[in-house]
Order: structure tokens, then C-alpha cells, then sequence
């Protein structure tokens, strides 16, 4: 079993010997290791710097808990997070869940096991961050779609033609608002073929 | 004979008149005396006796008609012969005379054939005139009056006769009602006097009319002749007083009588004031006895009442309730029964000791509960003679006690008490207390009746008592066997999570191993330092284990990793540890790093310092540092360090390890070092948790 895209793990564990055995097992998969921090406020400082495609985080460490580094993560580094714990409790599932955790795996885990849950987390955060991006791409087409609505320059009450202030300071914004690069959207037939030519 | 008589005939008118007038001044004198009569059988005889003083009349007598023979009897009779009186002594029916007598009316003159009715005897008698006499009356009475001569009497007689006759019934209906009052007096007397409670009648200035025994005795009158006496000074001021408020009442004209109920000399009276036609009549009804077998009925009622609540709710109470519910059980008692103090002592500790637990006392009466607790038993032999008895007691009066009572009656006296009530609580077989009563003010005696009430009580307090305390022991042992319960959750939550840390462990071992091993193709050694780091592991497991997971000594762990490292060394050669003592305690994960850093200690100096040598000492020294800090010195006497490990250029498992495991997992620093042998310095933050554990 070998990740076909190497992917870079950031490890965080405060047990030596624990560390090894995922070292042992990330290297056995095909993984590249990205580094090792001792707990989650040490994990905060090396992932801006190592930039990893995903973080092996444990939950019982001294100074910062997994939870709370998952947190804090998630909000100011998105990132991948497979949780990697002796403890099993619902309470704990359902804490590393809200934080924004991809996969729970038990210790001491299968390698299949392992790999299965960094894939599954890698893949989830992917989905993830698409849909974030969809998401923001429709806001920002909502707002087009509002500004638009109020160029419209017959009035759908009396369908008057708009001649006032107010519409005029409107459309003014609006054009004042269009990227140089989409401009050429807006144009009409005849401006269109001026700037074609 | 009339003195105005002159043969039989007076001459002429004037005589006549002055006849007239002389018999009716005989008649005004006959009715005259008529008044001063006083039975009917000397009015007969008056008027028999008065009729031949008028002219004419020589004799009179009364024939009674006997209604059982139906024959007309001579009763008086007066101027007739004596054989007439015999002979004529009855008429029987049939005669002639006895049908005018039976006819009730007057017959006068009689008729002319009267000498039949004459008597010719020796002496001749012609009876004139028949009167009857009581003509309401069911016997019949007749008067007759006669002449030894033939010829009319005066006309004026018949008149007078009808005068004096009806004057006579006038005496005779007189008489005949006083005689009916007199009888009813007595009659009410005698009935009055059947009456047990006082009873008088007053006149209309409230002098006494009438009064009877009991009024007599209740007021202590000892005169003879109370009657018309004035009531006050009769019945004293004090009943004066009371009584005129309930006479004015009654003598109100918009009443007729007032009722009131008040007490005189310690007796309960019910009394009725009625107004009569001349003053008051008054009855004191004594309801004293009533009134005290009502209250008992009372008491009895609410004190039994009072139990069924009591034993009711003390099925429900728990705990504080049942606190409140005994001392609220004890104000009852207390008010009902009216005693100046209601408590409850309890035994404990085997019945060594006796606790005043409850009180409740009368208001001006000092609580006692304060200074009645922990008596030791022991001290009171009587009390605790009595109760063993399982049966209630009373002391009248504490001075009474015997003289083997000395203690109690001190104790009795500190309470300052006249009479105590004590109704010991035994459920099944076991005495658990007493209820008691104190009477402060005076002495007291408790009937057997109360006294049954209260062992009621006392046994619903004792049953709610026992019930109370088993279910405090029961929930205890719930509650131990949840905490207990709780505890082997924790630890074996711990377990599982230790089990597969160390189980991680030994899996990263193996990949450290496998690394470190790549230049290195002795698979013995390779298997032998693996063994000994997993025991190793496993030693410092066992130990976590027994103490539960809590913090270790030291001194204690070092003593055993060592000790267990160095069993596992080679044979023929000569090891030595010396370890310092420390109270210092380490955390289980602290425990756990310290024990695998030692075991690769141990492992590097029985590899390295051995190697060509016949003997081994080594030393651990520990002490608390500055700032919470903990040193840990570990050293042998072998050749030391090669110089490229302490210049960290020479990499191997066992102080990559000891590297590891003292900054990741202890957070403290290594320094490693030769000091007449090899030295290597551990220095580690102790927490917060371990100075708690060590100050326990």
C-alpha cells in the first residue's frame, strides 16, 4: 500500500517512542515526514513554517491540547487532521469533530488503518475546500446579481424611466466598481467592435 | 228566741223596720266573721250555727247528697230535737224532701203541705225553707232552716239567707284556693329541693323568696331563716357580682332570661335567669363534672388525632424532615398535654452514651438540649436501671428519688424541675432512647391514659428513627459502591489507554530499532536490547498499575529499574547500585519516561563500562532543585563517554532514546558528561499534582 501522491505529515505527539512508531508507519506507507512537535502549541508554530498537506495530531499533551490545536488550526491554517489517540470516549469523537477533524484513529493503529484515515481526510478537506470555494463564488455573484437589480432603469411600480439623483449616483458606483478585465462584459455592440477592431 | 220577737208577729211597720235592720246587722256580722275561716268545715258549722239568730228560725242543719248511696246525709245541724236529728239523719230516694233537696234550687217558703215534712215528735219542726249551697261543687250541700212553729218567717230571710249563703260560698271558694295554693307551694318546694343544683328565686328588690340545699351550700349560709334575706348578702360579693350583670339581663323587658356559663369557686356553672311576675328565678346548673369529661373527651380526641398524624407522617419523612417533624411532634405533645417541656435523648455508641437530640419548651422555660449532651450512661445506674425495664415512669417529685439516684436527681435538679414524665423508645428489643416530660412549675402526676398515648408516639419516632438510620446506611453503601463503581471505570479506561500506549511504544521500539539496526546485522544483540527495553516498560507498568495510577516515589522506582536492569546483566560479575532516598513523587507519566531513560542508563553502562572490567558501581543521586525542579544524577565508574558522544556526533538507539524521552516526554534537559566514569545529568519541572500527593 503506497499513497500515490506523497503527501508531507506533520506529527504531533509528547511520546517519544509514539512518535517513532508513526514515523515508522508514515514512512513504511510512503509518506514524507514534515516534521515532529512535541504538543499542539509547538504543532501551531512548525505549520505555517513546513506547510503540510496533513497533521497526525494526539489529544492528551501538555501546554496545548490536540482539540484546542485542531481548533485553532483549522481557523488560521486549513489543513487535514487525522487525530491519533489511546482514549475513545464519545465525548472525545464528538469534541475533535466541532474542531474541524477530518478522521478519529485509535492507537496503536493498522497502517492500512492509518493510511485510510489521511487519504479520507485528505480527500474530505479537498471536497471542503471546493465547496468553500463555490460558496464564495455565489455570495460574490449574489452581490453582482443585487448591484444590477438596482441599474434597472425602468421603475417596475409606474414603469417610469429612472432620471433622478439617486439614480445616476447609483450607476455611477456601479461602473465605477467593474474590474478592468470585465469591463469588456458591459460594453455595447458598438464599443465592443471598437475595442474587437 | 229574737229579741224583736213578740209571739211570733211584730205589732206594726216601725217594729217591722227595725226587725229588718237588726237582722241584717246580724247578717253584716255573720259574713264578717265568714272572713276569718279558714277550712270549709267551720264555715258549715258558721252558718248552721248563725241562721236561728234571725227571727223565726229556731233551728238549721246541711244534708250532703252521698253520690254513692244517692241518700241526702245530716251534716251539721243546729237547734233541733235530738230523735228528729236521729230519725231524719238521711232522706233516702223517694221521699219528698229528698226530691226538693235534689232539685239544686232554692224552695221557699216550702209548701203548704209542709207538715209532712214536719217531724211530730215530742217537739214539732216545719222546715221553712231549702237553700242549696255550692251549686258548682259535685257533691250537693243543702241548707235547711226550720221553726218549732207553724206560719211564714219575715220576708227579709229568704234574702238574707241567699246573702249569707252566697257570702259562704265566697269563704268556702276562698279557702278552697288558698287551701290549692299552699299545696302548689309545697308541691314546688319539695320539687326544688329534688334538684342538685342551686336554685332560688328572688323578689322584685332581689331579696331571696325562695332558695334550696344546694344554693344554701354553695353559698355556705348556715342561718336558718334565709328567706327574705338580701341576695348579696346571701351569696357574697363575689357571686354578686357575677350574678348582677345576668339579673339586670334578665330584668331587661327585651329579654326574658339570659343564659351564661361562669365559674365560681372552682366549679363550672351553666346558669338560666328567668323573669317571674314578682322578681327572678334562677338555676345554676353545675356542669363542672361535664365540662371535665367533655375536656378529657377533647384531649383524648386531639391527642389521638395528633397520633395518626404523627405516625402518618413519619412514614414519609427523611432526613432533615424527620427533624423537623419530631420537634414539631413534641410542640404538640408539649401544648396538648401542657407540660413546660417536651425532648427526645437518643443512645449511641453502643448505649455508652445518651444525647438530648429534640426539645421543645413552654414559653419562660430555659431549653435544656445544650447542656444535655454526650452523658455517659455509666454515670446514671437508676435511670438506666428503669429503661432497661422497657416501662414508663414518673417522679412526682424529684427529692423523692432514692439515695442510689444521686446523679439523676442532680441531673433532674440542672433541668429545674419539679415532676418528670420518661417513656423509654424500643424497637424490636433495643432501647434507642427516651421521650420525656418536665414539669417546672409545680408537681404533676400523668395518667395511665397519657402515658399510653406517649408510648404511641414513642414507638412511631422509634420505628421512624430505625428506618431513618437504615436508610442513611443504605445509601451510604450505595454510594460508596457507585464511587467505587466510578473509581474502577476510571482506572480501567486508564488501563486500556496505558495498554495501548505501551503497546504503541513497543511498536515505535521496534521501528527505532529497525532503523538503528541497518548497520548493524547482530540480530542476538538486536533481540536482547529489544527484550530488555520491553521489560524495561513492562516493569514500570506493573508498578503504574499497583499504585492505581497515582503518583510514585522516586527513590522507589529508581530502586526497582535498576535493580530489575541489573538482574538481566551478564553472569560472573560485580554490580553495584547505590541509590540516594527522596520523598520526591513523580507523576505516572514522569514515572513512565524516568523508568525507560534509567533502563537504557543501566543497558549503555552494562554494555559500555563492563565491557573488559570485573566490577560496576553505580550511583543515582536525586534532590529537589529551585523553582520546583528535580536533578537526577546518574553515574558509573567505568571509562565514561567515548568524546564523540558527548559531542553529539556519534549517533546510537540508547542515547537517542534517553534524549527523546527527557525533552518530549519529561520537558527537561540532558547533560551528559565523564566524571570518574560516565555521568548524565536529568534535571525535570515536578507539577502540581505531585506536591499535592506528597503533602497527603
Amino acid at each position: 500500500m503506497k499513497v500515490s501522491k506523497k503527501r508531507k505529515v506533520l506529527i504531533v505527539e509528547d511520546d517519544h517512542l509514539v512518535s517513532e512508531m508513526i514515523r515508522g508507519m508514515l514512512e513504511e506507507l510512503g509518506y514524507e515526514i514534515a516534521g515532529e512537535a512535541e504538543d499542539g502549541h509547538e504543532a501551531l508554530g512548525m505549520i505555517k513554517e513546513v506547510k503540510p498537506d496533513v497533521v497526525i495530531m494526539d489529544i492528551k499533551m501538555p501546554r496545548m491540547s490536540g482539540i484546542e490545536a485542531s481548533l485553532l488550526i483549522q481557523k488560521h491554517f486549513p489543513t487535514p487532521i487525522v487525530i491519533l489517540s489511546a482514549y475513545e470516549t464519545e465525548d472525545l469523537v464528538k469534541e475533535a469533530s466541532e474542531a474541524g477533524v477530518g478522521a478519529y484513529v485509535v492507537k496503536p493503529p493498522q497502517p492500512a488503518e492509518l493510511f485510510r484515515a489521511i487519504e479520507i481526510a485528505c480527500g474530505r478537506f479537498d471536497d471542503l475546500l471546493e465547496l468553500t470555494d463555490v460558496r464564495r463564488k455565489y455570495e460574490q455573484a449574489k452581490k453582482t446579481i443585487d448591484n444590477l437589480s438596482k441599474l434597472l432603469p425602468v421603475c417596475p411600480g409606474c414603469g417610469e424611466e429612472k432620471r433622478d439623483e439617486d439614480y445616476a449616483r447609483v450607476l455611477n458606483m456601479f461602473l465605477c466598481s467593474i474590474p478592468v478585465d470585465d469591463i469588456g462584459k458591459y460594453l455595447c455592440c458598438r464599443c465592443r467592435s471598437r475595442t474587437d477592431k | 228566741m229574737h229579741p224583736g220577737r213578740m209571739n211570733g208577729f211584730y205589732a206594726n211597720g216601725r217594729e217591722r223596720s227595725q226587725r229588718v235592720i237588726e237582722n241584717f246587722d246580724i247578717l253584716s256580722a255573720v259574713c264578717i266573721e265568714l272572713n276569718s275561716h279558714q277550712d270549709s268545715s267551720s264555715v258549715f258549722k258558721h252558718i248552721v250555727d248563725s241562721a236561728p239568730l234571725f227571727e223565726g228560725i229556731d233551728s238549721a242543719g246541711i244534708y250532703v247528697l252521698d253520690n254513692s248511696s244517692g241518700e241526702f246525709i245530716l251534716g251539721y245541724h243546729t237547734g233541733l230535737p235530738g230523735d228528729f236529728a236521729e230519725s231524719h239523719s238521711s232522706f233516702k230516694r223517694g221521699s219528698g224532701l229528698h226530691e226538693m233537696l235534689h232539685c239544686n234550687e232554692t224552695v221557699y217558703p216550702c209548701p203548704s203541705e209542709g207538715s209532712s215534712f214536719t217531724y211530730e215528735g215530742s217537739a214539732q219542726v216545719f222546715i221553712k225553707g231549702l237553700f242549696p249551697l255550692m251549686r258548682s261543687q259535685a257533691a250537693l250541700t243543702v241548707m235547711f232552716i226550720a221553726s218549732s212553729e207553724p206560719g211564714a218567717l219575715p220576708q227579709e230571710i229568704p234574702r238574707i239567707m241567699d246573702i249569707m249563703l252566697t257570702m259562704a260560698e265566697a269563704a268556702l271558694s276562698r279557702i278552697d284556693l288558698e287551701s290549692s295554693a299552699r299545696r302548689s307551694e309545697m308541691q314546688h318546694s319539695l320539687l326544688l329541693e329534688g334538684v342538685r343544683d342551686p336554685v332560688y328565686a328572688l323578689g322584685d328588690n332581689l331579696e331571696i323568696k325562695y332558695c334550696n340545699e344546694a344554693f344554701r351550700q354553695l353559698v355556705c349560709f348556715e342561718e336558718e331563716r334565709i328567706e327574705k334575706a338580701a341576695f348579696s348578702e346571701v351569696a357574697g360579693l363575689e357571686l354578686t357580682n357575677i350574678m348582677r350583670e345576668k339579673f339586670d339581663e334578665a330584668l331587661d323587658p327585651d329579654n326574658a332570661f339570659s343564659y351564661s356559663e361562669f365559674e365560681y369557686r372552682e366549679r363550672i356553672f351553666n346558669t338560666f335567669v328567668s323573669r317571674t311576675p314578682d322578681g327572678l328565678f334562677v338555676l345554676m346548673n353545675d356542669i363542672t363534672e361535664a365540662e371535665q369529661t367533655r375536656k378529657k373527651l377533647n384531649f383524648r380526641e386531639r391527642f389521638e388525632s395528633l397520633l395518626i398524624t404523627i405516625s402518618t407522617d413519619f412514614i414519609k419523612m427523611r432526613g432533615s424532615a424527620l427533624n423537623l417533624g419530631i420537634n414539631d411532634a413534641l410542640l404538640n405533645i408539649g401544648v396538648s398535654i401542657e407540660v413546660d417541656r417536651a425532648y427526645l435523648f437518643q443512645f449511641s455508641d453502643a448505649m455508652k452514651i445518651i444525647n438530648n437530640t429534640h426539645e421543645w419548651c413552654a414559653t419562660n422555660v430555659q431549653p435544656q438540649i445544650d447542656n444535655q449532651q454526650v452523658l455517659k450512661t455509666d454515670d446514671y445506674p437508676w435511670l438506666m436501671n428503669r429503661l432497661t425495664r422497657h416501662s414508663a415512669f414518673q417522679i412526682l417529685s424529684i427529692p423523692d428519688l432514692p439515695s442510689w439516684a444521686e446523679a439523676e436527681r442532680e441531673l433532674f435538679e440542672s433541668r429545674d424541675i419539679q415532676s418528670v414524665l420518661v417513656v423509654p423508645i424500643v424497637h424490636g428489643n433495643s432501647l434507642i432512647g427516651y421521650l420525656g416530660l418536665d414539669s417546672v412549675n409545680h408537681e404533676r402526676y400523668w395518667s395511665e391514659d397519657i402515658i399510653d398515648l406517649l408510648r404511641v408516639v414513642g414507638d412511631a419516632i422509634g420505628n421512624a428513627l430505625v428506618r431513618n438510620r437504615m436508610e442513611k446506611k443504605l445509601i451510604e453503601m450505595y454510594r460508596r459502591a457507585e464511587k467505587e463503581a466510578q473509581i474502577n471505570a476510571v482506572l480501567l479506561r486508564e488501563v486500556n489507554h496505558r495498554v495501548k500506549n505501551n503497546l504503541s511504544e513497543i511498536i515505535g521500539i521496534l521501528y527505532a530499532q529497525r532503523r538503528y539496526a541497518s548497520d548493524n546485522n547482530d540480530h542476538d544483540e538486536f533481540v536482547q536490547s529489544l527484550i530488555g527495553r520491553i521489560r524495561g516498560l513492562a516493569t514500570v507498568h506493573d508498578m503504574l498499575s499497583s499504585s492505581g495510577w497515582n503518583p510514585l516515589e522516586l527513590t522507589r522506582l529508581v530502586r526497582r529499574i535498576i535493580n530489575s536492569a541489573i538482574a538481566n546483566a551478564p553472569g560472573g560479575k560485580k554490580l553495584k547500585a547505590s541509590i540516594s532516598k527522596t520523598s520526591i513523587r513523580v507523576n505516572p507519566n514522569q514515572a513512565h519516561a524516568l523508568a525507560l531513560i534509567l533502563n537504557e542508563l543501566v543497558r549503555n553502562s552494562l554494555k559500555h563500562a563492563l565491557t573488559g572490567r570485573e566490577s560496576l558501581k553505580i550511583k543515582v543521586r536525586m534532590r529537589k532543585r529551585r523553582a520546583g525542579r528535580i536533578r537526577l544524577i546518574y553515574s558509573d565508574n567505568g571509562p565514561g563517554y567515548p568524546e564523540e558522544v558527548l559531542e553529539h556526533d556519534r549517533k546510537n538507539l540508547g542515547l537517542d532514546l534517553i534524549q527523546n524521552l527527557t525533552i518530549k516526554n519529561l520537558q527537561g534537559e540532558l547533560t551528559l558528561q565523564n566524571d570518574g566514569g560516565a555521568s548524565a545529568k536529568i534535571v525535570f519541572r515536578r507539577t502540581r499534582a505531585e506536591d499535592k500527593d506528597e503533602s497527603k
